[in-house]
């Protein structure tokens, strides 16, 4: 009986053997493509020198980024404005100071009729305090300098130089936009209010503006106003 | 003609060689195909399976070594079994890895009359066989491919599985009744006269 079973167990054994040793079975789906799009992405993720993969996709990215961000347009006209500008160096200030500072000046070009314009220029937030560390320094430079090109041009003038602290906290300038109004009497509150929002539009860019920083002339203006003054009462006699 | 071919196919290969990929995919992959089927009885899995290998195999060509005709073919063989005892392993360890206590047979040992089987041996064509392997549970079936079919030693079995070399004995053993048992059960005439027990696998 247990012979029987043994024989049995081999004869089942070669039953298996015959039914799946040579068994074939084929499919109907084209699985060599997909075969082949596996080891594409198998292959892109090694490295190999003889193939494309990721790494000279990386580098190949990197390259491109570099290249694109050294000769962009604004790239071009950042370096431009550093170059002409060298010898006054830009002052950052944030935004919201930026925005009185500019409102400042806009006033005193219109009243001293000035051609000097401010530059504008893009840089990260993080570096605002080296550079307004810089500007204070050149600030007495700047001053006498532009004290001297106003000699030569032979007109008599007082030029107060503006102390702003360096990376001023935003309270400290509402203090400042107080006093900038008081220096200059013809800043309007609609004016005021555009410099607001275009402060607004800065900071959702996130970007620092640099300005030139240049001595207001408080004399001049002084002066000019009283002969307005002196006109208007004029006028109706 | 193939098997002449087989070290050249080995050396284009290990060069990447696409054109000797698809001939090595395109020559091996219906035996393999039916390899994984025996394991895992879903198509599809078996098929993501069979591609799965495949990549293994010409990713890892290069460690390879040629030691005469047929030794490419066993090496690819060995790679499609690994790949689908560890899907098993994934998917169905509680499965497998189940002590043999709760093996939730009540009867499998309904013919005893190993002379009926051998008589019926004649009449069994290979799509019972198929059908009735198919229906063997996972935890059987799996040990009757690796011990006898893919040739195994129980040690082998019992290592890749993670259960005792006694357990895969007795699951071998156990297998081949329950195996034997729905052949004879699949192809029995319902005229025949033999009352037919009720089994319950799992």
């Amino acid at each position: 009986m247990e012979n029987q079973s043994i024989k049995n167990n081999d004869k089942l054994e070669n039953l298996l053997h015959d039914t799946f040793d040579s068994k074939k079975e084929y499919s109907d789906i084209d699985s060599w493509k997909h075969i082949k799009q596996k080891m594409f992405k198998q292959y892109f993720f090694r490295f190999n020198p003889a193939r494309f993969n990721i790494f000279y996709a990386a580098a190949a990215t990197a390259v491109l980024s570099a290249g694109i961000y050294t000769f962009s347009p604004e790239q071009k006209a950042e370096t431009k404005v550093q170059t002409t500008s060298s010898a006054e160096k830009a002052m950052p200030i944030k935004t919201e100071e930026n925005a009185m500072y500019q409102a400042s000046q806009a006033s005193q070009n219109r009243l001293s009729d000035s051609t000097e314009q401010a530059s504008i220029v893009s840089i990260p937030v993080e570096k605002d305090e080296t550079h307004c560390q810089t500007a204070n320094k050149t600030n007495k430079t700047q001053t006498a300098s532009i004290k001297q090109e106003r000699e030569s041009k032979g007109t008599k003038t007082a030029i107060a130089p503006v102390n702003r602290p360096a990376a001023a906290p935003l309270e400290d300038s509402v203090s400042q936009k107080d006093s900038l109004i008081s220096n200059n009497q013809l800043i309007t509150q609609d004016s005021l209010q555009k410099n607001q929002d275009s402060s607004a539009n800065h900071k959702k860019v996130k970007k620092v503006v640099y300005i030139q920083k240049q001595p207001v002339v408080i004399q001049d203006t002084l002066r000019q106003q009283k002969k307005r003054r002196r006109a208007s009462k004029r006028k109706p006699q | 003609m193939v098997k002449m071919t087989e070290e050249r196919l080995v050396q284009l290969c290990k060069k990447h060689r696409s054109s000797a990929q698809k001939k090595v995919y395109a020559t091996y992959s219906p035996q393999f195909r039916a390899v994984c089927k025996r394991y895992v009885i879903e198509k599809y899995i078996a098929e993501d399976l069979l591609q799965e290998s495949f990549v293994k195999i010409f990713f890892s060509v290069d460690k390879f070594e040629w030691k005469g005709e047929g030794s490419f073919e066993s090496w690819m063989r060995r790679i499609v079994i690994n790949m689908s005892i560890n899907y098993l392993k994934k998917t169905k360890k509680s499965i497998l890895i189940e002590p043999i206590e709760n093996d939730n047979i009540i009867d499998f040992n309904l013919y005893d009359d190993d002379g009926f089987f051998e008589s019926s041996l004649t009449r069994f064509s290979k799509d019972d066989v198929n059908a009735a392997f198919g229906e063997v549970p996972e935890k059987f079936r799996v040990v009757l491919n690796m011990a006898i079919l893919d040739g195994l030693r129980h040690k082998e079995i019992a290592d890749i599985l993670g259960i005792a070399e006694e357990t895969s004995r007795s699951r071998l053993t156990r297998g081949k009744k329950i195996f034997k048992d729905i052949l004879i059960r699949n192809t029995e005439k319902p005229y025949s006269g033999r009352a037919i027990k009720k089994s319950i696998y799992n």
